[in-house]
């Protein structure tokens, strides 16, 4: 089975300073994988070159074996991105927000119609159908970007930071989804600084410091490979960041 | 903390503000050469003026030229206040602290008052500097008065825009406010646009026979009336300065105690809060159709901006007037005619409409990152933006031309033109489109485009005269004047080619 994301020596620079430095990474379909890092690591960078909002400057990114560098518009067919401050229309309520998402996407109107009813009831967004976005709190706003990141039935997720400003039991529900998704034979990857978060959630976990991965594979793993064992995933992470995970992990499992 | 701290915290605030937008070398170069531009015109007006001052005292004229100038100073700090209290009570955030904090709101208040008062009056002294020192210089100390009457103006005038502001927030909420508050500052805009232009629209000689009766001695605006004495404050006369000074203060003292309760329930109010239930569920039928899609989402967008349409709306209203007065059917003109007229509307209007919907529909799109994940194809994106830009302006002004027809008059030619000009802006605008925060954009009235490259913005408004040229050069059928602004034109839009790949304003998703 093809991965849903396989990133080959992908690399991005800012003028001498390497944000993203040869990194290797693969995701196979139906994985929940975690992304940590501290500030500056280059998790966002990796992330908007997946979505195709910066172009890499060197070497491969394959989303469902499709090349998202040179045909970037097939990778995206199959991809939602939401970025961590989610951005939408002001003066467009959610049903319209959640149409245009759709409509870029191709999705058969009918098909798209059922999904957004269905996706603002269940994010508790159905009451508030007729106010224009603008008047959104910081949660409501993020639970309908999710909404339209869900609209379009992409078969990989990629989140960045998707639940900032969320309260409890809106990040309960948003956590619930996103594990349901990933049953379904899908997959999801998200950047969060909410350690717990990845504990509980994620499959697999990575590790990235100054564009490198530093240690990648499961709870466990990263446990054996920090010395903390049964240690909290916050002292494994800040472990393998004092230590500088002598040897980055190969690849992949 | 005393009040001039305060104050001048105030005003640090308001100078840092101002001085983040940049320092912008060639405006004001411009500027320095209006000014010595209007000291050389005022000079001998001046030297005039000193003469008859000798020998007759106070002319009446003197009195109906300060008149005027009092009246173009209100309608700008009016305008100009309005702004600033807005920004002083809801944009700045430092309002919470300083409430929060042991000073009684009252001094807040009357701080904030007398910063946007002094902030308009800086704004005025731009021109009023050039001039009192031309007064000085040729002997008219007397025109010094003007600083004085024109901190009492300023006073007032603020006054008064805070007791609207805030009232305004009371009655129907801050953001509704905000809106309400830039279509007024609109029209006070036009207002000043249209009160500089009435002596041409009515004529000299027509708009003094219709004064005549009132400025007749005994009459309410004659040379001596008492009604006068904020003008004749202008030239220093001291029961005038000070009774202007005293108005101005005590409508300050007034406002501020009259609104000290209102501005601290007016100010804590969320800009996110709305006061109106959720507008009746209006179904939404899910569309396949990219084009439909992006095009009824830009067309939704602008349709809900209530502050662009009624600029849209002013525009219409007072440039078509304007254009068909001034080159309507007047004897004497090479080119002229309600046709003339009609294409240049059409060139000017559309344009500016054109553009200002690409500003909106392209600088500022709200999620562009949305736009570059989707597997839409950037190109048709973009063309489709352009589209949305370009059909209001088309829908809004092709009856103009069809009303041409109509009367059997030439259309053709004028509506290509006008149609050519549109698409022209449009793909200047969008050549010259770095991002802005739409909220920036409307919040503070900076529709000007700070992000918008200079020399492109120089070469679109050439580019807009250029057309007018053709617009006119097509009326009067004149072959070679059509070929040079063809010509002209083509050599603008290479150039805007080149220099926004060369600068890197073009916008893409």
């Amino acid at each position: 089975m093809l991965p849903a994301l396989e990133l080959i020596q992908l690399t991005r620079r800012y003028g001498n300073f390497a944000a993203v430095d040869r990194l290797d990474l693969r995701v196979e379909q139906g994985e929940f994988y975690a992304l940590l890092g501290p500030n500056g690591a280059g998790k966002t960078t990796t992330l908007r070159m997946v979505a195709g909002l910066l172009k890499p400057d060197s070497r491969e990114i394959r989303v469902l074996g499709r090349d998202a560098v040179h045909d970037g518009r097939a990778a995206r067919q199959l991809l939602a991105y939401l970025p961590d401050d989610p951005l939408l229309y002001g003066k467009l309520r959610p049903l319209e927000y959640l149409e245009f998402v759709a409509g870029l996407w191709g999705v058969d109107p009918a098909t798209a119609a059922a999904d957004a009813r269905d996706l603002l009831e269940r994010l508790d967004l159905w009451a508030v159908r007729g106010e224009y976005t603008e008047n959104f709190s910081r949660g409501m706003r993020q639970k309908l970007a999710l909404a339209g990141a869900f609209v379009h039935r992409p078969q990989l997720i990629i989140l960045d930071e998707p639940l900032t400003g969320l309260d409890a039991g809106a990040a309960r529900l948003v956590k619930d989804m996103l594990g349901e998704y990933v049953r379904q034979g899908n997959t999801v990857i998200l950047t969060t600084h909410i350690l717990e978060i990845a504990e509980r959630l994620a499959g697999r976990i990575g590790i990235l410091d100054r564009g490198r991965l530093l240690a990648e594979g499961t709870l466990d793993e990263l446990r054996r490979a920090s010395g903390e064992a049964g240690g909290t995933l916050e002292a494994v992470f800040l472990e393998l960041l004092r230590s500088g995970a002598a040897t980055p992990t190969e690849p992949g499992r | 903390m005393k009040t001039s701290v305060l104050l001048r915290h105030e005003l640090r605030l308001w100078w840092r503000e101002l001085a983040g937008r940049g320092f912008n070398r060639p405006l004001v170069a411009l500027i320095a050469l209006g000014l010595a531009a209007l000291f050389a015109w005022l000079w001998p007006q001046f030297a005039e003026l000193r003469e008859v001052f000798a020998t007759t005292g106070l002319p009446v004229q003197a009195i109906y030229w300060a008149a005027a100038l009092w009246g173009v100073a209100l309608l700008y700090a009016a305008n100009q206040a309005v702004i600033a209290s807005l920004t002083a009570l809801f944009d700045r955030g430092d309002l919470d602290l300083l409430l929060s904090s042991p000073l009684p709101p009252r001094r807040v208040l009357a701080t904030r008052l007398v910063g946007a008062a002094v902030q308009v009056f800086l704004g005025t002294l731009i021109v009023v500097v050039p001039l009192s020192a031309i007064a000085v210089l040729v002997g008219l100390p007397q025109l010094l008065g003007i600083y004085p009457a024109l901190a009492a103006l300023t006073l007032a005038v603020t006054s008064l825009a805070m007791l609207f502001t805030l009232v305004l927030v009371r009655l129907v909420g801050p953001r509704t406010a905000r809106t309400l508050v830039q279509i007024v500052t609109g029209l006070l805009s036009a207002l000043v646009l249209l009160v500089s232009q009435l002596p041409g629209l009515l004529g000299a000689a027509t708009l003094t026979e219709r004064l005549a009766p009132l400025i007749a001695p005994g009459g309410p605006l004659a040379p001596e009336s008492a009604l006068w004495f904020p003008v004749r404050a202008i030239f220093f006369d001291p029961p005038a300065v000070i009774a202007t000074l005293g108005f101005a203060l005590l409508l300050a003292t007034g406002t501020t105690l009259a609104l000290e309760r209102a501005f601290v329930e007016g100010s804590q109010q969320p800009l996110t809060a709305t006061r109106r239930p959720p507008p009746a569920d209006r179904p939404v039928r899910f569309g396949g159709n990219l084009a439909w899609l992006v095009l009824g989402k830009e067309w939704r967008v602008l349709l809900r901006n209530p502050y662009l349409l009624s600029r849209t709306l002013l525009q219409l209203v007072l440039v078509v007037p304007v254009l068909v007065l001034t080159v309507g059917e007047r004897p004497g003109l090479p080119v002229g005619g309600i046709v003339a007229a009609a294409a240049l509307s059409g060139v000017f209007l559309g344009s500016q409409i054109a553009g200002t919907l690409v500003t909106i529909g392209v600088a500022t799109e709200e999620a562009p990152d949305l736009l570059a994940s989707s597997p839409a194809p950037p190109e048709r994106l973009i063309a489709l933006k352009l589209a949305a830009a370009l059909v209001p302006p088309w829908l809004l002004l092709t009856p103009a031309f069809g009303l041409l027809a109509l009367a059997g008059r030439p259309w053709v030619w004028p509506w290509l033109v006008f149609v050519a000009a549109t698409a022209s802006t449009a793909l200047l605008r969008l050549w010259n489109c770095r991002p802005v925060d739409p909220v920036r954009l409307f919040s503070r009235r900076r529709e000007d485009r700070p992000a918008a490259d200079l020399g492109l913005s120089v070469i679109e408004a050439a580019a807009l005269f250029a057309w007018a040229a053709l617009a006119l050069a097509v009326v009067g059928e004149s072959l070679p004047w059509i070929g040079a602004a063809a010509l002209g034109l083509t050599l603008l839009h290479g150039l805007a080619w080149w220099r926004s790949r060369t600068v890197g304003t073009v916008r893409g998703f």
